[in-house]
């Protein structure tokens, strides 16, 4: 039997995908995690490769082609909202935006916003509109469900905010977009919602300003600004606002990772994100940056790559090309930690192979 | 009978073949770090425990290297002679993932202690410094390390990172993994590697909590958080523990993310204002201790709040009347182990997370257990996250009442896994609660664990029989009845 | 002993809170040489290098989170020997030590090498001693009295002002018991009391005047001790105003037993600036005799001393304690008692 008919037998398969940055033969849809492992056993036995995605809107690193395309956007449900303890329990299929929204109803704060899906917020692990405060999505996760490359499905983390229970393989799954494993379900930690929420332009404000700014992103497209976000009680930001002079609005700066067509992002020392940008500035063409301060994230639409290699030789951290079409290293490093991992976790390589090379 | 003798002649030429092996090797491990740094002799029974106390195992030798080179060295030379061997920094594991149960060549990364860079946001220092000296290294710069665990004045970062050490700010600052931004590992194989500082392919988070199972951290670069324009202190008192657990509830639920939120029973009452640490708390069933910052006008809104919320609590409040008493109330609360010696200089330390809403349940469930075994107990909670330290005492020198202090504990764990909390929220499973491993993940999630210590530690010689129970093919050394019962049997 | 140095041990939980603030721990990082590793010796039943490297500061007892006896545990195990004991006498008998040194002096043995690193010749004197019948005792301290006799004449004519000085030269006792020789340290103390008669004793050593502050528990004998500047204070003796920058060291002792609150309060109405050094109290180095005993390790004690000073910004430090004014003054400071700076002016 041909695999693709094995591969119907377990699971609902349509067309496959080419067109794109990432093309796939044949498309899966499972609707429960026992699919997922059937399907990923017999591309362990076959010898296939697996790209797993809910919504394709921002894959990450250079152009790949497998024979799965993992849809996992049936997998969407919210299993578990607790108001007293903080915490969300979510399907990878769910889109985050309308997590926020559902938790933002009962009352929680999840410091996070990305135009996507759950699983592509957590294998993605890019920064948030309060990352400068709250830390990136990979901080954000108290527990998941994740399948191996060789289909084993594990649990780890808990529901609580500590854990000190064996390795955090919950956590380190995040940003490895898909290579080791794939999120099936997390756990998200959950704040209070705050009273307001507000974002306006600043000038002399860093991260250390007495009126602790959770997000602070420096912009620059043909000027450049600094665009902060607060959140507290009414009165305070407002008593902030008169002190400051400005004049905020409600709600927090929207990143669009879908944009741009070279894309590559800066990785440096936090807190030094202007200072190294601007060195950037020297060697590449430009379109637009956003930085956000604090977290050593920026991010850079190129108007082409030239320069690409004499950035990374003087540059204090890495530069990886995100998006567009670069004929060198997208990523610009190596670990002989990931390589034990990819062993230990898919040892048979079926996961997004030839996206990062161990 | 025959083949019992030869199976113990054959363990007593292995074990005779191993005293040879490491007196060759003391001569070598002199060479690489000098005399005067390598232990033989009695004194190495001064590194047998960290701060697990019923467990002590005497190492073979312990070795202080003084340089990243020589520790390098060190672990190529037994590598190559396949000697067993783990890694400690201060000696302060509560789980005693540092105890060489397994006879390990002990190597302590105490002199590893500088403080390399400071730059940004991030600080880059060696594992054998001191949780305390970053804070005291940066005293007139406006940010500072967030991870305050208790033993701060004494515990190593490279501790710390290996257990993801907690603390008190959690609620707000999050845990020692939360402030880790880069490390340089030295993985079993003898070979360096640098990771971290970029969103993706980042493997940190695989050592953070790995009690050196799968390498030994030389260097680490920690993120800074900005120091909160003011701190504020409140204390809250309860007729009843229901009170206080729902005023924690509450708390969260108006809106306030306390910086710290720490609950203290009558027992840790009494036994904190009977010791050097008297803090003049009022004597009641339960307080709460809350830390607010930010910026001072929102502090002073959560103030509002918060009392109002204690208030709807049936909790009274009580305001430090100055810098010098709000001190003293949470120097107070620091002392809540320690003072535990008023009941018994001897106790265990369990730290069992479990949600917050579940606290009266659980807090009632230790009393019973307390009265079941006779033995003392107190309760300090840190609130704000859930994590629960009731302190067992027992007295060390008798074996069956040491025992029974380790089946308290398991009740009191396994309880709190019931549920839904995790076995340990910071002090790590170490060989203390190795067994809940067991009971909280399944085969499946053990042997994933399995396969990825197995792929970092190849011949088995890192720190081995502990964090993960041992499979069914793994050989583990028992050193005495409390090790065997900790590490084998049912739960 | 040993048997009550056994059952003091039970309160240590082996948490670990005294590494970071004993001096031989903080320098060599080795367990061993830990307040933490000596007592878990003991307890072990081990013979442990560490107890003859422990420099008997105490300071970890002030972090000890439980309250162990740290002083009280080592005492039995403390090994003396042939230089010990002579120095011990020498030490009871200031005038016979000064004697002695002048004459030893001038031998090449690396002891005296050491020595003379730390003390020139002409400082060496005869203590000032005086035969009024008095109504409060000066007590200089051992090594006060003969090599910084200026301070001593200093004290002197301060306290005669008001008083009635009588100046009893003389052994409190502190190294005694630091190298286990507790009866040594009792007769002293026993001797002392007969002295005084039950007046009142100003030291100019800080150490000192905790030392016989602790004579009631170790010995159950009172005596009514008094530090130099808490005896000013309590006192409400008038000093004149010098207005001068300086740092202050606090001797070991002295801040265990809660005296320094008294040296900082009378610098401040002498005037004095504070710019405080980095941990004030860090053990300086020289231990009573440790700095003969253990040079190695007494010079990297002194090294880390050393920084700590450099970061308070100043070259004048306040030391009331002998020994410590000899260490620090050999890392290149100037060096001060209370007592010298009330008269600094005139």
């Amino acid at each position: 039997m041909d695999w693709v008919s094995e591969v119907e037998r377990v699971t609902k398969v349509n067309e496959g995908n080419n067109k794109g940055v990432v093309k796939w033969e044949i498309t899966v849809i499972p609707q429960s995690y026992e699919e997922v492992r059937n399907i990923i056993k017999i591309a362990n036995e076959r010898k296939l490769s697996i790209y797993p995605y809910s919504l394709n809107s921002h894959h990450i690193g250079p152009p790949i082609s497998v024979n799965i395309g993992l849809n996992l956007s049936n997998l969407n449900k919210i299993i578990e909202i607790s108001d007293e303890d903080f915490y969300v329990t979510a399907q990878v299929g769910i889109k985050v935006d309308e997590l926020f929204n559902i938790l933002k109803n009962k009352g929680l704060f999840l410091p996070a916003y990305y135009n996507g899906s759950l699983g592509g917020f957590l294998s993605t692990n890019l920064p948030t509109p309060f990352s400068s405060f709250y830390g990136y999505p990979k901080n954000l996760i108290l527990m998941a469900k994740i399948i191996t490359g060789d289909g084993i499905i594990v649990k780890s983390g808990g529901k609580t905010t500590k854990f000190s229970s064996g390795y955090k393989l919950h956590k380190l799954l995040s940003g490895m977009l898909g290579l080791l494993g794939i999120y099936l379900e997390a756990t998200l930690k959950a704040y209070p919602y705050p009273e307001v929420i507000v974002t306006a332009e600043v000038k002399n404000i860093n991260l250390t300003s007495k009126y602790r700014p959770v997000s602070l992103i420096y912009e620059r497209e043909k000027e450049e600004k600094v665009i902060a976000t607060f959140l507290g009680f009414k009165n305070a930001i407002e008593k902030m606002e008169r002190e400051l002079g400005i004049k905020s609005v409600n709600g927090f700066y929207t990143i669009d990772y879908s944009e741009g067509e070279n894309v590559v992002s800066l990785h440096i020392t936090r807190g030094r994100e202007i200072e190294e940008v601007k060195k950037a500035y020297e060697y590449l063409s430009i379109r637009k940056t956003f930085c956000i301060i604090g977290t050593g994230y920026c991010r850079l639409m190129l108007n082409s790559f030239e320069g690409l290699e004499k950035l990374r030789s003087s540059i204090n951290g890495y530069v990886v090309v995100e998006k567009g079409e670069y004929s060198g290293d997208y990523w610009g490093f190596r670990s002989k930690t990931l390589h034990r991992l990819k062993n230990a976790l898919d040892p048979n390589a079926i996961l997004c192979p030839s996206l990062y090379v161990t | 009978m025959f083949i019992y003798f030869k199976l113990n002649s054959i363990i007593i030429i292995y074990k005779l073949r191993l005293k040879i092996m490491i007196v060759m090797l003391i001569d070598r491990l002199k060479e690489v770090v000098g005399e005067e740094w390598v232990i033989t002799g009695e004194d190495t029974e001064l590194y047998s425990y960290p701060a697990f106390i019923p467990l002590k195992v005497n190492p073979p030798i312990v070795v202080l290297p003084g340089s990243e080179e020589e520790v390098i060295e060190l672990v190529n030379l037994l590598n190559e002679n396949n000697v067993k061997y783990l890694v400690r920094g201060s000696g302060t594991s509560l789980s005693g993932s540092t105890t060489p149960t397994q006879g390990e060549v002990v190597i302590s990364l105490t002199r590893l202690n500088k403080i390399y860079s400071f730059e940004g946001y991030e600080i880059t220092v060696g594992p054998g410094l001191a949780n305390f000296m970053i804070n005291k290294f940066l005293s007139t710069s406006n940010l500072f390390y967030a991870p305050d665990p208790s033993s701060y004045v004494v515990s190593s970062i490279g501790g710390n990172i290996s257990h993801d050490s907690g603390g008190m700010h959690t609620p707000k600052y999050g845990t020692t993994f939360d402030s880790v931004v880069k490390l340089k590992v030295l993985l079993p194989d003898g070979s360096v590697d640098e990771i971290g500082g970029s969103n993706f392919f980042d493997p940190t988070s695989i050592f953070v909590g790995a009690e050196g199972t799968l390498g030994i951290i030389l260097r680490a670069t920690l993120r800074l958080f900005p120091r909160p324009e003011k701190s504020k202190t409140l204390m809250a008192s309860f007729n009843s523990i229901e009170d206080a657990a729902r005023a924690v509830i509450n708390v969260f639920r108006c809106g306030v993310t306390p910086a710290a939120m720490e609950f203290l029973d009558k027992n840790s009452i009494i036994a904190i204002e009977n010791t050097q640490y008297k803090a003049n708390y009022p004597i009641t069933e339960a307080i709460l201790l809350i830390e607010l910052d930010g910026y001072s006008e929102n502090v002073e809104e959560e103030e509002v709040r918060v009392i109002k919320a204690i208030r709807e609590s049936k909790g009274e409040i009580h305001v430090p009347k100055d810098e010098e008493e709000k001190n003293r109330w949470w120097w107070g609360r620091k002392g809540a182990f320690p003072s535990f010696a008023y009941y018994s200089p001897a106790y265990l330390t369990l730290d069992a997370n479990v949600p917050r809403s579940t606290l009266p349940t659980i807090l009632k469930f230790i009393y019973d257990i307390s009265k079941k075994y006779g033995l003392p107990v107190a309760n300090s909670f840190h609130a704000g996250d859930g994590t629960l330290h009731p302190l067992i005492g027992f007295n060390p020198k008798n074996v069956d009442e040491t025992i029974n202090a380790i089946r308290a504990a398991e009740e009191i764990t396994k309880f709190a896994i019931k549920l839904g909390g995790v076995p340990s929220g910071e002090h790590g499973i170490g060989i203390e609660k190795i067994k809940f491993m067991k009971l909280y993940y399944s085969e499946d999630d053990l042997e994933i664990m399995r396969r990825i210590r197995n792929s970092f530690d190849v011949k088995g010689l890192l720190n081995r029989c502990k964090l993960i129970p041992p499979s069914k093919g793994e050989i583990c050394n028992v050193v005495n009845k409390i090790h065997s019962y900790l590490l084998e049997g049912d739960i | 002993m040993y048997n009550l140095s056994l059952k003091l041990t039970d309160m240590c939980t082996h948490c670990g809170f005294c590494l970071e603030t004993c001096p031989t721990y903080v320098v060599t990082r080795n367990e061993v040489h830990s307040p933490r590793g000596r007592i878990e010796a003991i307890r072990a039943g081990i013979n442990s290098i560490g107890f003859q490297t422990c420099m008997y500061c105490r300071l970890c007892e002030t972090a000890c989170p439980a309250g162990v006896k740290y002083g009280q545990i080592i005492i039995p195990f403390r090994k003396s020997d042939l230089k010990k004991v002579i120095i011990e006498k020498l030490l009871e008998n200031p005038k016979l030590f000064s004697k002695v040194l002048k004459y030893t002096n001038k031998i090449h043995h690396p002891d005296m090498e050491r020595f003379r690193k730390f003390i020139k010749d002409y400082e060496i004197t005869e203590p000032l001693e005086n035969n009024d019948e008095g109504d409060i005792i000066l007590f200089p301290g051992c090594i006060e009295s003969i090599l910084f006799r200026k301070t001593v004449e200093n004290a002197f004519k301060l306290l005669s002002k008001r008083y009635k000085v009588r100046i009893l030269n003389g052994c409190c006792g502190l190294a005694h018991i630091s190298n286990g020789n507790y009866e040594g340290a009792k007769k002293l103390a026993e001797k002392l009391s007969r002295e005084v008669n039950g007046k009142k004793v100003v030291t100019l050593q800080s150490n000192c005047a905790a030392f016989m502050k602790e004579y009631k528990e170790l010995f159950g004998i009172e005596i009514n001790s008094y530090d130099f500047a808490e005896f000013l204070i309590k006192e409400s003796i008038e000093v004149p105003r010098i207005n001068d920058t300086f740092t202050i060291h606090y001797p070991c002792h002295a801040y265990r037993q809660g005296l320094t609150k008294y040296i900082k309060e009378l610098a401040l109405r002498l005037g004095v600036k504070i710019s405080e050094m980095e941990d004030p109290y860090f053990e300086c180095g020289a231990g009573g005799d440790y700095w003969l005993s253990h040079p190695k390790l007494s010079d990297l004690v002194m090294k880390a001393k050393k920084e700590k000073i450099d970061k308070s910004g100043v070259k004048k430090v306040i030391v009331t304690n002998s020994v410590c004014a000899l260490a620090i003054r050999s890392m290149g400071y100037e060096v001060f008692h209370l007592a010298d700076l009330i008269f600094q002016s005139q």
